[in-house]
Order: C-alpha cells, then structure tokens, then sequence
C-alpha cells in the first residue's frame, strides 16, 4: 500500500500529462479520485508534488531541519492514512497544508520547552539578492559572515513568535499563501489572519531592528 | 539626499526562501518516507489494538482502567480480610480482657452464654468472670463465690452474687444456663 508510495520509477504519466493541461486543482482532484480507487502511485505524483512545499512551511515553522523531515513525513503519512475522508470541499494542496501544519503544531506543542534549532543551509544566491546588497552596504561585515548572521538572526526572530503568529507569517510571508488560504489552513477568519500578521511583523521589526530601517 | 531603499521585514523574510536542504536530503527524504509508510503499514495490519498499545497515553489509561477494575476490589478484598482479621483480633483481645473483666449482668442472655463459649475456645485456659447473675448449674460443677438457695421456689437454685468463675477445663461448661 504506502509502502510504494514513493516509488517514483513507478509513476504514471498520463497523470503528469493531466496537471500539464487543466488547473493544478484539477489535477490535483483526479489523482486524489484515482488514489482513493486504490491507485498507490498516483499519491507518489503528489508527493513529488508537494514535498519541498510542505517540508518549508514545516521546517520554516520548526527551525529544525531533522524534526521538519519527520513531520513532513508524518504528514504525507497522515493524508495517505485518512485520503478516503477527503471529499474535495477545499483543494489538496489546502489539505494536505492543513495536516501538516496542524501536525506542527502539535508537535512544537508538546515539545514547547525543547528549543533546539538546526538550519539548512543558506543558498549563497542569496548574498547576490538586492536586499541583501543593501543591508551589507549599511553593514562593515564581510558578506559571508553578514549573511550567516542574519540567517540566525531571522530563524531565531521567527522562533520568538507565537505559534500562531509563526504560522501566519510563514504561510504568507515565505509561501506566499493568499489571507483566504491561510484562513482556511488555520481554520480562523481573514480578519484574524490579518490581524495577526500585523502584529507578528511588529514583534519581527523589534527582533530584527539591527537589519531593518 | 540618501535615497537608499528602505530594508523592510518582508524584504528580510524573502530571504528565508534561499534556506535549501542539500540535494541528497530528498533521497533521505523518501528513503524514510518509505521506511515509514511500510511501518505505517505493519501497524494497520496488527490491528488497531496494537497500534494504540503502542501509545504512551493509552498503556497509562489501561493501567489506571486495570486498577480500578481489579486493583480496587482486590484491596477492597484485602482490607476487608485485615478488617476481620482485625476484628478478630480485637474478639480475641477483648476476650482475654475480658476474663479478666466482670461482664454486665444485661449482657448475659444466653447468646451471650454461646458468646463466652465461643470466647473460651479461642482463649483456653482462661477464667471467666461473671457478674451476679442466677445461674441453674443442674449440678455442673461451678467455683468460685456462689451460694444455693434451699428455700421457696428458688430453692436447690445456685445464685452467684459477686463473682463466679467457670473454670475453662470445665467441659460442662457450655450447657450451663444462665439466667437474669
């Protein structure tokens, strides 16, 4: 059964060829269909689908690449376990985000008091971004170091939030989720996402001030 | 004038998209998912029962449930042998006491004749001591101070008015009827 599910070798390509031709959503529901029909290798499209984005919002809500793996995971293992009960109200990828994050949280829950972080590393693409021209312009430090630094920096200031505030900045923020979508992932109103994120970018600006103008 | 543009934290958080696992994570990644989904898999079929064994809260619930269901009543159980064997020990305490101690003349009915019996077995070789009481020995063999009545209807009767012993190795013991 899951035991295949990530057997990519095995992946049909007519499905592929489906998501290349209608909506993602559509594609999307037609594997969802052919999964609940006992096609095992259809979910191994959706993985490979979403596997990156769901391991960054996780590991981007954990700061722990280990922990971030095994609740990326857990989660595909969860929608597997419960895709009979998915009845396409909402889109897969909303779903599926929903387990995961939700996952996330109860993990960061019960572990509240363990704060242990481990970062992936940091593209050094990202020392040839403009915004990243313009902080070490304002900054004496070499690039590589003024980089890893604000790489701590960042996570850490992210760690110092709420959950619920983490969660928000990070599905709108970094994933760039719409506030509808995010209202529908957390289960709360639009007005409550956007609240939120206000606040949280508030708490960041105090966090960060050593970066921001 | 310093036209530099401004560093906003929007600007810092899109720097959060350059953090990349290494390429070989993803390999690790589905190696584990595998692992994980065949383990997932072995659960299913041990059944749900197993599944849940597995989980902390519910070998706690089990064990509170195993308690209550069978811890309790085997205390309950076992202080109820304490309370009796208390009890007990308590008759036989209050039995040895009481050969030494006179017993109320309203207590001896002749219940209260098996009762003194009863107490007699369980403290052997023990004196009992009664309180004035009219006792009709039928010629059973009493000592102690008791005098015979030999006139009216009372008479041949044996009264006791301070004390009598019944002596324990007095095997006639038991039929003695004792009266108010």
């Amino acid at each position: 059964m899951i035991g295949t599910m990530v057997s990519s070798k095995s992946v049909n390509a007519d499905a592929v060829a489906t998501g290349k031709t209608t909506s993602q959503r559509e594609a999307d529901r037609i594997l969802v269909t052919r999964v609940q029909g006992g096609d095992v290798a259809a979910y191994d499209i959706l993985v490979h689908r979403y596997r990156e984005r769901l391991y960054s919002v996780v590991y981007n809500l954990t700061s722990n690449r280990e922990d971030a793996l095994d609740l990326t995971q857990e989660a595909f293992i969860k929608a597997f376990q419960s895709i009979n009960r998915f009845k396409g109200n909402s889109s897969f990828y909303t779903w599926i985000y929903r387990i995961a994050v939700n996952n996330t949280l109860s993990h960061l829950k019960k572990f509240r008091n363990r704060k242990f972080l481990s970062f992936d590393n940091i593209d050094q693409e990202a020392s040839q971004s403009d915004i990243f021209d313009v902080i070490s312009a304002k900054n004496k430090t070499e690039k590589g170091t003024l980089l890893k630094e604000l790489h701590e920096k960042l996570n850490e200031a992210l760690q110092k939030l709420s959950l619920k505030h983490r969660s928000v900045v990070v599905l709108f923020e970094i994933e760039g989720m719409s506030h509808e979508q995010i209202a529908d992932i957390l289960k709360c109103s639009v007005g409550t996402v956007r609240s939120r994120l206000h606040y949280a970018k508030q708490q960041l600006r105090v966090h960060l001030k050593d970066f921001v103008d | 004038m310093d036209q530099k543009p401004k560093v906003e934290v929007e600007d810092l958080l899109k720097l959060k998209k350059f953090e990349q696992p290494d390429p070989e994570f993803w390999e690790q990644f589905d190696q584990g998912l595998r692992k994980k989904s065949m383990e997932a898999l072995v659960q299913e079929k041990r059944g749900t029962w197993a599944a849940l064994w597995e989980r902390r809260w519910f070998q706690q619930t089990a064990v509170a449930m195993a308690f209550v269901f069978c811890g309790v009543p085997t205390y309950l159980g076992v202080q109820n042998l304490y309370v009796e064997n208390q009890a007990e020990k308590n008759r036989f305490n209050m039995a040895q006491n009481e050969a030494v101690e006179s017993i109320s003349s309203r207590d001896l009915a002749l219940e209260t004749t098996r009762e003194l019996a009863r107490r007699k077995s369980m403290v052997d070789q023990t004196r009992f001591l009664v309180d004035s009481y009219q006792i009709d020995p039928q010629g059973y063999k009493l000592e102690g101070d008791i005098w015979q009545s030999n006139s009216g209807s009372e008479s041949g009767r044996t009264y006791v008015n301070d004390r009598v012993q019944i002596l324990s190795d007095d095997s006639r013991f038991l039929p003695v009827n004792l009266k108010y």
